[in-house]
């Protein structure tokens, strides 16, 4: 079904495999680099900053095409079947970069195939002013993607498509389980990706499945959290007993996914319970105001920066199945990464706000650069 | 993630021998799992809120609280920080120091943001520098350059380089660089090309002298983001004289194109191209739209972006290669 060779997809996960375990020293480098000869991969996918660029200039070209085809044709009706047109022009690229080049992840072809579905699917949507349709269209060519080109980000938007398709149906027949329903039907397709099944020995999809199993476990909370609820309910007012159980399931969730995680050493659910729990916080703090702002940044920072100092320092020899270790890392890939970071967010908390702004609580002064002194 | 299932398969292809893959998956089965860079995350956040938090605190209450007290309290906190620093931290050497750990690094990091704070508010509430402004940027960023030097710290030294360009007059965090900074302003630009050769220079000197070489980076890529984005901002402003920018652009791609070939990266490869794309479709857009605005013309604008697009594809996977197999 793929449009590459089906053991270059396998051979690009072995070879993965390979760095992981020579990486931990389980296989020698010689071992391994003898493996991958035997493995060939014939795809193209280049380093992530020639990706960038290339996607760059595929954009590029796009947008040209698109308007030298609008000139070319001197449209001025049926907009929809142009931009149809655009999108199976695109999906015509798409195959020929595919099977021909072999691009696989390469910035071109992710470019295409996004081009082809938001052309596609707007084309054929647009008239109608269906949210429906809509999703319906984009979850099939979602699916085809996936399918057909092994990626993950087509993959990703086949789940959300499934879910809006699901709730724009489910919400004008039956509004009050649409919730429910969605976060059944996100548990359902976590479970499949979980499964042991058959995809667990094909390589070719394993990626993708555990794609799909995160994006899962993370619409499972968000199909439940009080302000996706309330947002969706278009000023209803909920009644107490509902809101309470969705409070409920915002504050829980999360909690629930970290201890799953720690109990079954699961960094996925560890990850997405910590970062769920900040999700709560924030939307306990949109309707719930206890203290100010300030007071609740700086008590999270002290929580934060001492949890995670007790825990560096307990976790520096393996504790519970859990390590944290420096010296496994022998050189820092992100070292320069991690510097533009801390420069971009920490840089300009400079306040020397200027002579007149002596007040206090005012709403401007600070801020630092950018002015000349 | 070690997959178990990817050994099994290349064991039944023979190329992992039975002991390797009972050896993979018993050593697996108990090996801890890594929470370095979780915890790493959880420590920066909690720092930037920390900081965030008390900067906001001090602002509004700036009437209210004893001056003195804030003052004191930072002042300890901020030499307790720089002191746990100093104690943990190495002799100081010009070549990296590989013994730092991640904590020490985010106390330093704390610190350092305490001490912003701290100038901020001597120099607001005590005007400590008069009305010397430059001064109250100048000595915490002399003290940031000391501190990623001493500590060799990454992230520090960024800091030191965004509040050095503050000093000039400009701001140069990546994500504001373009928003923040009035391009229209002659000063401006010059101050973003003398900066960006000034950065180039010290990149270069520390590499050749072996002067905290792993710098070099950081260095190199606000000096080549300075470089470019000031040149282009040029070719807009001085409009009749934007064919004398677009050669001084083409002269720096050149140089960067041969140092990124040089030093096979990729990164300043791209950005090269990219920002050199831009500066001659820009020279090519005035040239068809300078006069008037006709229909032909679009069509060549059309033309141009796919013919060159492809055109640069060529040349970016012919460059990958061949940087690839040198």
């Amino acid at each position: 079904m793929t449009a590459y060779y089906k053991n270059s997809l396998e051979n690009l996960y072995h070879h993965k495999q390979i760095d992981e375990a020579t990486a931990m020293e389980y296989i020698s480098k010689e071992q391994g680099n003898t493996i991958k000869d035997k493995l060939p991969i014939n795809l193209y996918t280049p380093n992530l900053f020639v990706k960038i660029g290339l996607g760059v200039l595929t954009y590029f070209i796009i947008i040209g095409s698109t308007g030298l085809l609008y000139l070319m044709l001197s449209i001025s009706r049926s907009y929809n079947l142009f931009f149809v047109f655009c999108g199976m022009v695109s999906y015509v690229f798409l195959e020929i970069m595919a099977t021909k080049k072999k691009h696989y992840n390469s910035g071109v072809d992710n470019l295409l195939m996004i081009a082809s579905v938001a052309f596609i699917s707007s084309g054929l949507a647009v008239d109608n002013h269906s949210d429906t349709l809509l999703s319906l269209i984009v979850l099939c060519l979602s699916i085809w993607m996936t399918i057909r080109f092994a990626d993950r980000f087509a993959a990703c938007s086949a789940v959300m498509a499934l879910l809006a398709f699901l709730y724009f149906i489910l919400s004008s027949l039956f509004f009050a389980i649409t919730p429910f329903f969605l976060i059944i039907s996100a548990g359902i397709i976590y479970y499949f990706a979980n499964k042991k099944s058959k995809l667990s020995t094909n390589f070719v999809y394993k990626p993708l499945v555990k794609i799909i199993a995160i994006i899962a476990l993370l619409c499972f909370y968000v199909c439940g959290n009080y302000f996706i609820i309330n947002e969706m309910s278009d000023g209803i007012q909920l009644p107490t007993y509902v809101s309470a159980v969705f409070w409920l399931w915002t504050m829980i969730i999360p909690i629930l996914y970290l201890v799953k995680g720690i109990i079954s050493k699961d960094l996925i659910f560890i990850r997405s319970g910590v970062l769920l729990i900040a999700a709560s916080v924030i939307t306990f703090k949109y309707y719930h105001t206890i203290m100010p702002v300030e007071q609740a940044l700086l008590i999270a920072g002290i929580v934060l920066t001492l949890g995670s100092y007790i825990l560096i320092q307990k976790l520096k020899k393996a504790k519970w199945g859990f390590i944290y270790n420096e010296a496994n890392v022998t050189a820092n890939k992100y070292e320069n990464l991690e510097g533009i970071i801390i420069g971009e967010t920490f840089g300009h908390q400079q306040q020397t706000p200027e002579p007149d702004t002596k007040f206090g609580g005012g709403s401007f002064g600070g801020s630092g650069a950018g002015s000349n002194y | 993630m070690i997959d178990i299932t990817s050994y099994e398969k290349l064991n039944k292809d023979d190329l992992i021998t039975d002991e390797q893959l009972a050896r993979i998956s018993s050593a697996e089965a108990v090996r801890p799992i890594s929470l370095l860079w979780e915890l790493k995350t959880l420590m920066y956040c909690g720092i930037l809120l920390l900081t965030t938090g008390l900067g906001i605190i001090i602002y509004k209450n700036i009437d209210s609280i004893g001056h003195l007290a804030i003052v004191i309290s930072i002042g300890i906190a901020m030499v307790i920080c720089f002191s746990y620093c100093i104690k943990k931290s190495p002799p100081f050497t010009f070549s990296k120091t590989t013994s730092n750990s991640a904590l020490q690094d985010y106390i330093l990091l704390f610190g350092c943001m305490l001490m912003l704070i701290f100038f901020g508010y001597l120099q607001f509430q005590f005007n400590l520098f008069g009305n010397r402004w430059g001064m109250a940027t100048f000595i915490p960023m002399l003290i940031l350059f000391v501190s990623a030097y001493y500590f060799d710290h990454l992230g520090v030294l960024s800091m030191a380089l965004v509040n050095f360009a503050a000093w000039a007059g400009i701001t140069i965090t990546p994500l504001h660089m373009l928003k923040r900074n009035d391009f229209s302003n002659e000063s401006i630009i010059y101050t973003g090309l003398s900066l960006g050769v000034l950065f180039m220079a010290i990149a270069y000197l520390s590499q050749a002298k072996n002067i905290k070489k792993h710098f070099y980076f950081t260095y190199k890529n606000f000096g080549a983001h300075l470089l470019f984005i000031s040149t282009i901002a040029g070719m807009f402003h001085f409009g009749n004289v934007y064919l004398l920018w677009f050669i001084l652009l083409c002269g720096i791609s050149a140089v960067q194109y041969a140092i990124a070939f040089k030093e096979k990266s990729f990164y300043f490869l791209v950005i090269t191209l990219l920002y050199f794309y831009f500066g001659i479709s820009y020279v090519l857009m005035r040239l068809l739209f300078y006069s008037t605005f006709s229909e032909s013309a679009l069509y060549m604008a059309f033309l141009y972006f796919i013919l060159s697009g492809i055109g640069f594809i060529f040349l970016l996977t012919r460059l990958n290669k061949s940087i690839k197999a040198k």
